[in-house]
């Protein structure tokens, strides 16, 4: 019995491994396959690849789009404060489960690479689960005057302010990588 | 191997245009010239004192992929994230400026992390196995024929095959032009139509 139930887990696994399998065992696989490209865009970039980068980018940007209709037309109608409920919940949870069960396999292997990208994505979970809090707390006050958000495009960081930080606080990227939204001012 | 110049740390000091043997390094777009650079040379790379030119591999070494265990931690929160990503960005539609502003960068934050789930699994280039695999499954065809109805997802499937043809001769792609509708994703790649064929808009972007 043991055997048989191993026997399927690793076939779980197995397809859990490929991309396709990443793809076809997601809730939303269109949002997955955005993301798979969107990863190889940035590859290619570094290898100098333009035009291999703008054909990932092209199936990025049309799988977005097409999850995002796809969130539309199934998604159920929620209020702006239940929405940002279920966020504050979904980092919760993340900080209180994923992030901790998720650490001590990772340790337990001695995978740096994947230890770093939790460490970082617990930092980041925080720092979005605050800015939820301060956005509940100040409303639209959460950005006052030439203030916009800046996203580190490194490790994820959010940071409100007139400018984005000199160095990032948990990843230590320049602020040059930086990308700032900023709220179109009437 | 070859040569290119990242443009942010460049002072100037042109070092590089003395010591290339073939003049790759004097060009006016402010990058080197493959064609002529010198496969593995570097003597510019060495002579640059600010560090700003560095060689590019054709082929990435593949990362491996990790355990099984490391595997389903990565893709169970690369779930959760991307999840997060998609409802933050589709609330920015319709949301006031300053809320549109917050959801927006909240899918950014979640893209990032996303995509960092993805690269610990083991797929952050595409020269792999596991793309090409990708590929003749026809899971992205199907993903895309499935949104537009009438449609087999030919366009996807002529996309993917001239980047797996670039991935396999170790080079760029050949250059396609192709139309996307930023109203429902739809790809045009046979001239610019008039309007989205699926969703009858006028906003096609050219690629």
């Amino acid at each position: 019995m043991y055997s048989i139930l191993y026997d399927s887990k690793e076939e779980v696994m197995h397809m859990k491994g490929s991309l396709e399998g990443m793809i076809k065992t997601d809730k939303n696989p269109l949002t997955i396959a955005s993301l798979v490209c969107s990863n190889f865009e940035q590859a290619s970039q570094k290898q100098k690849r333009e035009n291999l980068s703008k054909l990932f980018a092209l199936l990025a940007r049309s799988f977005e789009i097409q999850a995002k209709e796809k969130v539309k037309d199934s998604g159920k109608a929620v209020s702006e404060e239940e929405l940002i409920t279920d966020f504050q919940k979904s980092i919760e949870q993340d900080l209180q489960t994923a992030y901790t069960e998720g650490e001590s396999r990772v340790r337990k292997e001695g995978n740096r690479g994947a230890l770093r990208a939790l460490t970082w994505g617990s930092k980041v979970s925080a720092i979005q689960k605050s800015v939820l809090k301060r956005y509940l707390k100040f409303g639209d006050e959460l950005l006052k005057g030439d203030q916009a958000i800046h996203v580190c495009q490194a490790c994820g960081f959010i940071g409100i302010g007139e400018a984005p930080p000199d160095i990032c606080p948990v990843c230590k990227a320049p602020s040059s990588r930086f990308t700032t939204l900023a709220p179109k001012r009437r | 191997m070859f040569a290119a110049r990242n443009i942010t740390l460049c002072t100037k000091d042109c070092v590089c245009l003395f010591i290339c043997p073939t003049g790759a390094t004097d060009t006016e777009n402010g990058q080197i010239d493959a064609e002529k650079c010198i496969d593995g040379c570097r003597l510019c790379v060495d002579a640059c004192p600010s560090h700003a030119i560095y060689l590019v591999h054709e082929r990435y070494p593949e990362r491996g992929f990790p355990s099984d265990d490391v595997m389903e931690v990565m893709t169970s929160l690369l779930e959760r994230k991307a999840g997060f990503y998609i409802r933050a960005l589709t609330a920015a539609d319709e949301a006031s400026p300053i809320k549109d502003t917050l959801y927006r960068s909240l899918a950014l934050s979640n893209k990032v992390l996303a995509e960092d789930c993805i690269r610990e699994t083991g797929h952050m280039i595409p020269e792999t196995e596991k793309f090409r695999d990708l590929v003749s499954s026809q899971a992205l065809e199907n993903l895309y024929s499935n949104s537009f109805k009438g449609d087999e997802g030919e366009s996807v499937g002529v996309i993917l095959n001239s980047i797996l043809d670039a991935l396999v001769e170790n080079r760029d792609a050949v250059s396609v032009a192709a139309f996307l509708c930023e109203e429902c994703g739809y790809i045009v790649l046979d001239g610019k139509p008039e309007k989205c064929p699926q969703c009858a808009s006028t906003s096609l972007q050219s690629i």
